[in-house]
């Protein structure tokens, strides 16, 4: 999934909006963005018009009109002629949208108004819509949050650390301990290995377990 | 809470369809199907009506105006039937599918607005309480603030604030020839705590 669009939502003072209100527009918004990103292809899309990287840059207003309401700005850039550009956007949303319960319904008519603000862009740019994404395109992209859920319990180390802790209290003056967080990548084991042959020679290999989390770590004996 | 499937999208109805079209309009449809997929959650949470959408395939209309696809939505009934006339069906999937979006996502939208749910959710970080973070990290070992990649060395001193010191110029010294003259890695960051010292060692890709 590649980068190519941007909800800017930092015009807080701006729109005059309810700041809670308006922090609620701007976590919605970003998970409504996170979608639209993956349903789309609009990297090519833009592509068609211009150079590679560029992005959509949608500046999310609320205020005090019934309607969703989109115009384009002067396009954006750096780096030259082939330099990524930002194609700028001010999509208007009606304020009494943010004042409804339920996020929900806020993020399916974000993501309509999104897709109202692709459109003027197709158009005025004459690059048409983007494609849609199917499921065999997602190269292995991490799965999308549930915003709705609770987020997974943070990994704990803190048994871990107490054992490495321990370890480290027992080690000879020549001895080094060598350790890193589980899973590793066959990189990793390589790099690690290679790590304590130059340092010395293996003598020990311990397990961590926490009830989250794991660690491997190696006591290496040093020649001095 | 078990919430019914809030979008359930029939197969689209082959007949009158070439079997070339057939396959792409199913296509189409599994693709909508993987998009309107990221939305599960919003839709359940903006209405508990489910929505079900059949999908046509009739004749082009016998008009001037470019095809388009049509949508009917009955929202008391939870029915959106779309028609897709059949000139569509040659375009590729990919872009059928977005104009098949482009008219399902504004009936979901009227469907959540007719049909809102009676307690609607709201995001989880909203719904909680703020928690502040924890006033300062234990000292000592944390190897939770260890990115992929990088791996945590640590020795022993004697406890002594000149052991410390000492113990720890002579590994720098040991690390900076062993490690990271050959390239095999270096140090980024080190910690000395009452016992212990470590370092912080980003491994180095030695293809």
């Amino acid at each position: 999934m590649t980068f190519w669009l941007d909800p800017y939502t930092r015009f807080k003072s701006l729109t005059g909006v309810d700041p809670v209100l308006y922090e609620r527009m701007r976590s919605v918004s970003t998970e409504v963005a996170e979608r639209v990103t993956r349903c789309f292809a609009g990297s090519a899309w833009l592509r068609r018009r211009f150079p590679a990287r560029s992005y959509v840059n949608m500046r999310l207003l609320p205020g005090s009109d019934a309607t969703v309401g989109v115009e384009l700005l002067k396009t954006k850039g750096g780096g030259g002629p082939n330099g990524p550009k930002a194609i700028r956007c001010d999509l208007r949303i009606p304020a009494s949208w943010l004042a409804e319960p339920g996020d929900g319904l806020l993020g399916l008519r974000l993501f309509q108004a999104m897709l109202h603000a692709l459109h003027a862009i197709g158009e005025h740019y004459v690059i048409g819509m983007p494609a849609a994404v199917g499921p065999g395109a997602d190269r292995g992209d991490p799965e999308v949050w549930d915003p709705f859920d609770p987020p997974p319990p943070p990994l704990s180390y803190a048994d871990i650390n107490a054992h490495l802790e321990r370890l480290a209290a027992s080690l000879s003056p020549n001895h080094l301990l060598l350790a890193v967080k589980e899973p590793t990548s066959a990189a990793v084991v390589r790099q690690c290995r290679e790590v304590s042959e130059a340092l010395g020679t293996v003598v020990d290999q311990h397990t961590l377990s926490a009830p989250n989390a794991k660690a491997t770590a190696w006591t290496i004996q040093t020649p001095s | 809470m078990d919430d019914p499937d809030p979008l359930v999208i029939r197969k689209a109805d082959p007949a009158g369809l070439t079997a070339a079209r057939s396959k792409r309009m199913q296509t189409a449809i599994t693709t909508v199907e993987h998009c309107l997929g990221l939305w599960h959650s919003f839709i359940a949470a903006a209405t508990n009506h489910p929505l079900h959408i059949a999908v046509t395939t009739p004749d082009d209309p016998d008009s001037d105006t470019a095809p388009a696809v049509s949508a009917h939505l009955d929202t008391d009934q939870g029915h959106l039937h779309l028609q897709v006339p059949r000139s569509l069906v040659d375009e590729p999937p990919s872009r059928l599918a977005a104009r098949i979006l482009d008219v399902v996502v504004p009936a979901i939208v009227v469907h959540a607005e007719n049909h809102p749910h009676e307690q609607p959710p709201a995001f989880w970080v909203s719904t909680q309480a703020w928690q502040p973070p924890a006033d300062e990290p234990e000292p000592g070992i944390r190897l939770e603030d260890l990115l992929d990649g990088d791996a945590l060395l640590i020795a022993r001193h004697d406890g002594t604030p000149a052991g410390a010191d000492s113990r720890e110029r002579t590994l720098d010294d040991y690390l900076c020839e062993q490690l990271e003259s050959p390239g095999i890695a270096v140090r980024d960051g080190a910690l000395t705590t009452d016992t212990t010292l470590s370092w912080t060692l980003e491994l180095l890709n030695s293809d």
